[in-house]
């Protein structure tokens, strides 16, 4: 019995008795699927596997008053399960449906292999499929930081100085604070920048024009005067220098629709009805 | 020995600094030509977010929490690309992508579920492997507990281990973490979590035991097979195999994780035997071990309010259970990093070495293949089983609109309610290459955060001055005449002075002080002390109690939205030590504080409509921890 009170103790086991309490659920649920009566069967063979169950924990076989028990708990059991179906309980129960459905989706899945294409329809599927291997917009841009700490209330007066300073020839570099990050980004989608500075200063850097200093630029971390050195245009890709990751893309898109079209087969063997939808 | 090699490392790289910076400024200033996509290497170092523990499908226990995510789709969802969740709802990135990952699965029966779960292999037609994936759910418990059985006790199960499994899935994942490696962009490491764990005998035994595990992450090429707990459970011996494959030519570290829940082991002073720690010991430790992962899903392990009673942010991040059992975790011994610290040094003292003088990261432990670092966006670990707000206890169950009466499962409420969405692993680098982040690693020059992306820089030198905070030049000249975060200083009387500089994460909440951890060792007692050297909002430090004023920043529940008004976008200082003596051995850490934000626990009950479970707390302040910087006394 040591071996069990190992197991009892052990934590993997307490971390996948919750998984298992769905497992379980599902399994009575498959089992009882179906069945409309009201008689309970317990047959001789389950007697026989719920004892060897119970023999396990306790550590002995069950006397006739244990056996008692466990039919009735066994008894007690399916009723409940029984009558959370016969109140649909399941049927509103996102996990165990969700489940289910995970489970088919795999199986489904697994049935779909994509051959190796030639370089031919590579090609052609790539030319289909431009706007996936486009770059987005990018810019790079140099600005001059200035620390709402240090300046506080002067910060408006201070930007507005150093963009005459640097309008009349002063070397940018020399200007402002000095900047945690870079002060100099090249070639950064909206993204990235939005990351590193925050949304208000991204979507404003993005309607700059290129080659003079913009007004002052709010961000999460103070003012910024930008220019920005280049603008380089969304792009569209050409085919050989990524004929991998076209590659790549193709076997999983291909995947995909096999996936689709077996989940698609699956659907035509079901009428579907949506209610309150208009005819 | 190992650390005069990181100070002459240190100054190696400070030379560079030095004579790029004859020019106005650094090179990371240069603009590039339109559609150059890599910058140049900046001698001056970049801050780059990674995640370095990752688990999939080819761990034992994610896959019987129905994860079926592979190491190639984590590797998607660190670029920015949307995973699904054994529960059925997508995974994505809040923020951008990721600059480096490593995933990390189990050694130890490396892509053994799945194979069992595949039909046509010879494990599938085990015993066990049909109870495992049965619908009764007392044969796959059973089934399972077999294997975790063999985990922690290092076996190898006769008719079940095979190499030749480990190997393949071994091999896959090197050769994913090679297909996804873009130098530049986004860097990836070939690694694996050795799961060592020592069972601790009589009451509470078993796997609740202390957890020795450690993430081993190499540099670039990689060994035909992990070394995993299954080889030793020692990690002495785990280090003796990396030394034989440096020799080698593979380089690697390993880095240990949730010290908190090690009853003690992590950072013990005896061996794993029993024996006296000596310098040997030390100098292989840190060769092998020069960082610790010191906050993750599972907890944080800086240190706890029973060990720090004076440090008002002690309580954070504290689980208070040993792994997976209802048995509260010791604090008396090494479980905790900034205890290790001061035994560190009374270990120099001592033996000549000091085997805990190791750099921080964070990072998640996501078992399902894609970490979640954000509050509002939180999906835990553990697929299946803590998947949603329910299951975790942030949300009544059954749909209730109340917490009246309502009693959370124990799971719930000792584990999945207490862990958080942390954190990430920040290092400064040239650039964004195996080799870059793999030896900034190696220097330590590494910190930690709980899921936010402060930037922060922390210099040590003895000729810093206040005057350097406003130079342009500062960074270079910082590197130039002293220490980055991780190294040493070697002086023999003149207090050492220090240059912090946060700056906030611009998609979370300001800042609200910064902070540095002074840990020191005094006729053979060890002293910690929490200096505030950094204040928002105008505040100053109180000399008297080396704190800053409260700052007064709020957080509404009904919400989550902060104040505005109050906070700092950066805070930066220079700071000397008013209690220095010149003999004394001491480390300084700096700890950044936020201001306060919705812990995830709270987002999940806004967006249920349900008031958040009252046991819980509801606001942190997330934060960041750097690695520290040594004050080495040398004789005059």
């Amino acid at each position: 019995m040591t071996n069990l009170k190992k197991i009892l103790r052990d934590p993997i086991a307490h971390f996948v008795l919750i998984g298992l309490a769905l497992v379980a659920i599902n399994h009575f649920w498959n089992r009882y699927e179906g069945e409309q009566g009201r008689t309970i069967t317990v047959s001789a063979a389950e007697i026989d596997r719920l004892s060897v169950l119970w023999a396990n924990t306790a550590g002995r076989l069950p006397t006739g008053e244990d056996k008692q028990q466990i039919i009735d708990q066994y008894v007690q059991q399916e009723v409940l399960v029984r009558e959370a179906e016969r109140l649909g309980l399941g049927d509103d129960d996102t996990i165990i449906k969700r489940r289910l459905a995970q489970k088919m989706d795999f199986l489904v899945s697994g049935e779909s292999t994509a051959d190796n294409p030639s370089d031919a329809e590579l090609e052609a599927w790539f030319d289909a499929n431009r706007d996936k291997f486009a770059a987005p917009e990018r810019r790079s841009f140099v600005h001059i930081y200035l620390s709402p700490e240090k300046h506080k209330n002067a910060i408006e007066k201070v930007a507005a100085d150093a963009l005459q300073n640097v309008q009349s020839g002063t070397d940018w570099k020399s200007l402002g604070d000095p900047f945690i990050q870079k002060r100099s980004y090249a070639a950064i989608p909206e993204s990235e920048v939005t990351r590193l500075f925050g949304p208000d200063f991204a979507s404003a850097i993005f309607k700059l024009p290129a080659g003079q200093w913009s007004a002052p630029i709010g961000s999460a971390f103070g003012l910024h005067l930008v220019r920005i050195e280049a603008i380089d245009d969304a792009a569209e890709a050409s085919f050989e220098p990524i004929k991998a990751e076209v590659t790549t893309a193709w076997q999983e898109d291909q995947s995909a629709k096999a996936k689709q079209a077996a989940l698609q087969e699956l659907v035509r063997g079901y009428d579907v009805v949506i209610e309150g939808a208009d005819e | 020995m190992t650390r005069n090699l990181w100070t002459l490392a240190a100054v190696g790289a400070l030379v560079a600094g030095c004579s790029g910076s004859d020019d106005t400024t650094n090179p990371s200033d240069v603009a590039l030509a339109p559609g150059e996509t890599t910058e140049q290497p900046n001698p001056d170092r970049n801050v780059y977010f990674g995640d370095l523990h990752i688990h999939t499908r080819n761990s034992f226990d994610a896959y019987i929490f129905n994860v079926r995510t592979t190491p190639e789709d984590a590797y998607k969802f660190g670029m920015g690309e949307g995973i699904t969740h054994p529960s059925g709802y997508d995974l994505k990135l809040e923020g951008p992508a990721l600059d480096f990952m490593a995933v990390t699965d189990h050694a130890a029966y490396l892509g053994h579920l799945p194979a069992m779960d595949t039909e046509g292999t010879e494990i599938s037609k085990l015993e066990m492997a049909k109870d495992m994936f049965s619908a009764d759910p007392d044969k796959i418990i059973a089934a399972f507990q077999l294997i975790g059985g063999a985990v922690r006790d290092g076996r190898k199960m006769e008719g079940v281990y095979d190499p030749k499994i480990i190997s393949d899935v071994w091999k896959a994942t090197v050769a994913a973490a090679d297909k996804y490696y873009k130098p530049g962009k986004f860097t990836t490491f070939s690694a694996y979590e050795y799961t060592a764990t020592r069972v601790t005998q009589g009451e509470g035994g078993g796997f609740a035991g202390g957890n020795l595990h450690r993430n081993v992450v190499f540099r670039d090429a990689a060994p035909d097979m992990p070394f995993g707990t299954l080889e030793s459970s020692n990690p002495e011996d785990l280090w003796t195999w990396m030394d034989e494959q440096r020799a080698a030519g593979i380089d690697g570290i390993s880095i240990p994780h949730n010290s908190n829940v090690s009853d003690g082991e992590m950072f013990k002073l005896e061996t794993y035997n029993g024996q006296p720690l000596t310098k040997a010991y030390a100098d292989q430790r840190m060769r092998n071990e020069p960082i610790v992962e010191i906050t993750q899903v599972k907890g944080t392990s800086e240190t706890h309010p029973s060990l720090s009673p004076n440090d008002e942010w002690a309580d954070f991040g504290i689980y208070e259970y040993l792994l997976s059992s209802q048995i509260k975790s010791k604090t008396s011994s090494g479980d905790y990093v900034r205890q290790a610290y001061a035994n560190g040094l009374m270990l120099e003292d001592k033996i000549g070495g000091n085997p805990y003088q190791f750099g921080l990261i964070g990072s998640t432990d996501t078992h399902v293949a894609g970490g979640s670092f954000d509050e509002k966006n939180f999906w835990s670990k553990i697929g299946v089983v803590d998947g949603t707000p329910e299951s975790r206890g942030s949300v009544p169950p059954g749909g209730k609109k109340s917490w009246d009466g309502v009693t959370v499962d124990p799971r719930a409420a000792s584990w999945f309610s207490r862990w958080g969405a942390s954190g990430y692993a920040a290092v400064w680098a040239e650039e964004n290459s195996r080799e870059a982040i793999f030896d900034a690693m190696r220097r330590k020059e590494t910190y930690a955060t709980t899921g936010t992306r402060i930037k922060l820089r922390f210099f040590g030198g003895f000729d810093f001055d206040a005057a350097m905070l406003d130079d342009p030049e500062m960074v270079s000249k910082a590197y130039a005449n002293g220490v980055a975060m991780g190294g040493d200083l070697l002086g023999a009387g003149k207090a050492p002075g220090f240059i912090v500089w946060a700056m906030r994460d611009a998609m979370s909440a300001p800042l609200q002080r910064v902070q540095i951890v002074k840990v020191w060792t005094d006729g053979g007692k060890t002293n910690e002390k929490v200096f505030d050297v950094a204040c928002s909002d105008g505040g100053t430090v109180d000399p008297g109690t080396a704190r800053c004023p409260d700052n007064g920043a709020t957080v509404n529940l009904s919400d989550c939205s902060i104040s505005t008004d109050k906070g700092a976008p950066e805070l930066k200082t220079f700071w000397r030590d008013p209690e220095h003596k010149a003999g004394q051995r001491a480390s300084y850490y700096v700890r950044v504080l936020e201001n306060p934000v919705c812990r995830w626990s709270t987002w999940d009950a806004i967006r249920a409509g349900v008031p958040p479970n009252p046991a819980l707390q509801k606001t942190i302040q997330e934060r960041a921890w750097s690695s520290p910087i040594w004050y080495v006394p040398t004789k005059a």
